[in-house]
């Protein structure tokens, strides 16, 4: 039987660069559609909030897609529960991918499968679109979303 | 030599703020002040924006209570357009709007504020948060994380996405509710209502034991309440008219229009924070300070209407409520919380009725008309309290002029206050100059704050960073100690 897999693009598709997560999610989105994937499911949120964890709870592999300052290429991270000192919230409710994993496992004894798909930014502005720098990125983080749907990440 | 107590931000609140506690030379409390320090500016960039844009755009204030502006400004746009909308859209609007005041009870009760009990008021800050919550006590969690999620799927089915949704509009709402999302959502209703019979049961235990103080004391003084109203006096979320009771269960002034809250509500700003004061004008300032909110909601009503609801409500007026109202009003701020599970129950029982009334499925859903009105003032019942939006536009639609008076705002007078009683009742005075506080008194007067779950997003300030900052002055503001934890 397929796995149940879910991927999950964070971001605010209203400031600039940081809706890459949420368009690759989108062709994910297509990609399952196309090839008859009914185990994949997707989803676009602005930021992991406590309730995510009633999603993976029913996931065997999550795949994060998010932006990220820091990468200089798109690449797979895997991803690991996060340890009781890394799990202080900066007292408010968002949570990190590896916090919404721990959160996941405390809730129900596991934690599925998880992965994180960093896509590089550069224009965090107010505004639509996405900077041609971020732009040239797609194809690789096609290649990347590809790679981990067909189980190879 | 005096000095000053800060707490900066409060945490686990939607925003950043910071508390002050002043002291005078001999060491006792002078003044208590909730600061909210950073402007967001959403009255002035909206101006020059047509009116139709407002509910999209106001619904982009806050991601807690989208629903709450997106709402307030379809209800401007409905005078302004001088249409009533059809029956099916208010009935639409208002399962909407409980959907939305559910979602944000559960994160204020569940994820903010029940760490501080479950956990103690000394435990460690790193620990006070979901995961605290979940070692603690994982049936509550879940419950907690299960009916917030619950609320946002109902909002996310009928406006298309969880937060910032444009569903709501001038003249109804854009879509009809399909059956089968109908269906849904009412087959969701019976773990929701397990959820919550559970959850008021631990709850009342916690009430019973070792919460009794602060159920009764914690920002516990008399002030005026504010709510809406229906035609009975009836809890009322969305339509309505405006009432004012005192600590003693008089009305103080009922039938109120929003239209003409300028007559009865005036504001203030004050030098020391950027969130402004609202207070009943009769009573000037501040002597006119009032509460907005669950609180308020359930010390205003006569009943709210349904029966599990009805008997939650009696509950609540039973434990808290004041020998000089006769039982009647509850004026501890404390009462906050389980004044939203009580609004949680209503709003459950208020979806239900609603769908299994077959007239919300009917598919005429909006009126159209063009600009008919040149000024307008939409209200309704946000979780946080009462929420004004005022608007005056040009002949062609566009806004001149626009006045958001938030719930939090409203609360801001009683906020200070709440502050000043709880560290008059739960520091030590006088303070000794050089002693740290404990945490456990610090963060009995932050949770005064988190009483009023206060949304400083839709007051005045973008959500950011909050870590606790807590500094210590002499009376010539002079630096003493500080605190910072992240």
């Amino acid at each position: 039987m397929a796995s149940a897999d879910l991927v999950i693009g964070i971001g605010n598709p209203l400031r600039g660069d940081d809706g890459i997560g949420a368009l690759v999610a989108g062709q994910a989105r297509s990609l399952a559609a196309g090839a008859h994937r009914g185990n994949l499911r997707v989803q676009v949120v602005q930021q992991l909030t406590p309730e995510r964890v009633l999603d993976l709870q029913r996931a065997d592999r999550v795949l994060f897609v998010d932006a990220c300052c820091q990468a200089a290429a798109p690449c797979l991270q895997p991803l690991a529960v996060a340890q009781p000192g890394e799990l202080a919230l900066g007292l408010s409710h968002r949570l990190e991918p590896a916090q919404l994993l721990a959160l996941t496992d405390l809730l129900s004894g596991r934690a599925p499968a998880a992965t994180l798909l960093r896509l590089p930014v550069h224009v965090l502005d107010h505004g639509q679109g996405l900077s041609p720098m971020a732009r040239r990125q797609l194809p690789q983080a096609r290649r990347l979303l590809l790679q981990w749907m067909n189980g190879h990440a | 030599m005096t000095r000053t107590i800060t707490i900066d931000p409060v945490t686990r609140i939607e925003g950043h703020a910071r508390i002050t506690l002043q002291l005078d030379g001999r060491g006792h409390l002078a003044d208590a002040r909730f600061q909210v320090l950073e402007v967001r500016g959403f009255e002035q960039f909206c101006v020059g924006r047509p009116f139709t844009e407002m509910a999209g755009l106001t619904s982009r204030i806050c991601g807690i209570c989208p629903v709450s502006h997106q709402l307030a400004a379809a209800r401007a746009g409905d005078k302004l357009l001088a249409v009533q909308p059809p029956d099916a859209a208010q009935r639409l609007r208002r399962l909407l709007n409980l959907a939305q005041i559910l979602q944000s009870h559960a994160l204020s009760f569940f994820y903010l504020s029940s760490p501080d009990w479950l956990l103690g008021w000394s435990s460690d800050p790193a620990r006070r948060n979901i995961f605290g919550l979940m070692a603690a006590d994982p049936e509550l969690a879940r419950g907690g994380i299960g009916l917030r999620q619950f609320g946002q799927q109902v909002i996310e089915r009928l406006g298309g996405r969880r937060i910032h949704q444009a569903w709501a509009v001038p003249g109804g709402v854009r879509t009809p509710l399909a059956p089968e999302t109908r269906d849904w959502i009412l087959a969701q209703l019976p773990q929701a209502r397990a959820t919550m019979a559970r959850v008021l049961d631990g709850y009342k235990r916690l009430l019973d034991g070792p919460l009794r103080y602060e159920q009764r004391s914690f920002g516990s003084f008399a002030s005026l309440f504010m709510a809406l109203v229906g035609p009975d006096g009836c809890w009322e979320t969305l339509d309505g008219a405006l009432r004012l009771v005192d600590s003693r269960a008089q009305v103080v002034a009922s039938a109120l229009s929003a239209d003409d809250y300028g007559r009865f509500l005036g504001e203030v700003l004050e030098d020391w924070s950027v969130l402004k004061f609202p207070y009943y004008r009769p009573l000037g300032y501040p002597k006119g300070l009032y509460r907005v909110g669950p609180l308020a909601r359930l010390n205003v009503c006569t009943a709210i209407g349904t029966p599990w609801a009805d008997a939650e409500l009696a509950d609540f007026r039973g434990r808290g409520g004041t020998p000089a109202s006769g039982g009647r009003i509850v004026t501890a701020a404390f009462a906050y919380h389980q004044a939203r599970l009580v609004e949680i129950v209503a709003c459950l029982e208020g979806i239900e009725a609603l769908l299994q009334d077959p007239r919300i499925l009917d598919r005429r859903v909006r009126a159209h008309a063009s600009l008919n009105a040149l000024e307008a003032v939409g209200v309704g019942e946000a979780p946080r309290g009462t929420l004004f939006h005022h608007y005056r536009v040009d002949d062609n639609g566009l806004l001149t002029a626009v006045n958001l008076i938030i719930a939090t705002g409203q609360n801001n007078l009683a906020m200070n206050r709440t502050v000043a009683q709880i560290a008059r009742a739960c520091l030590p005075w006088p303070l000794p100059a050089s002693a740290a506080i404990p945490e456990a008194l610090l963060n009995r007067v932050e949770a005064g704050i988190r009483c009023y779950d206060p949304c400083l997003s839709c007051s005045t300030h973008a959500a950011g960073a909050m870590p606790l900052h807590i500094e210590l002055r002499d009376a010539s503001g002079a630096l003493l100690c500080e605190t910072v934890r992240d």
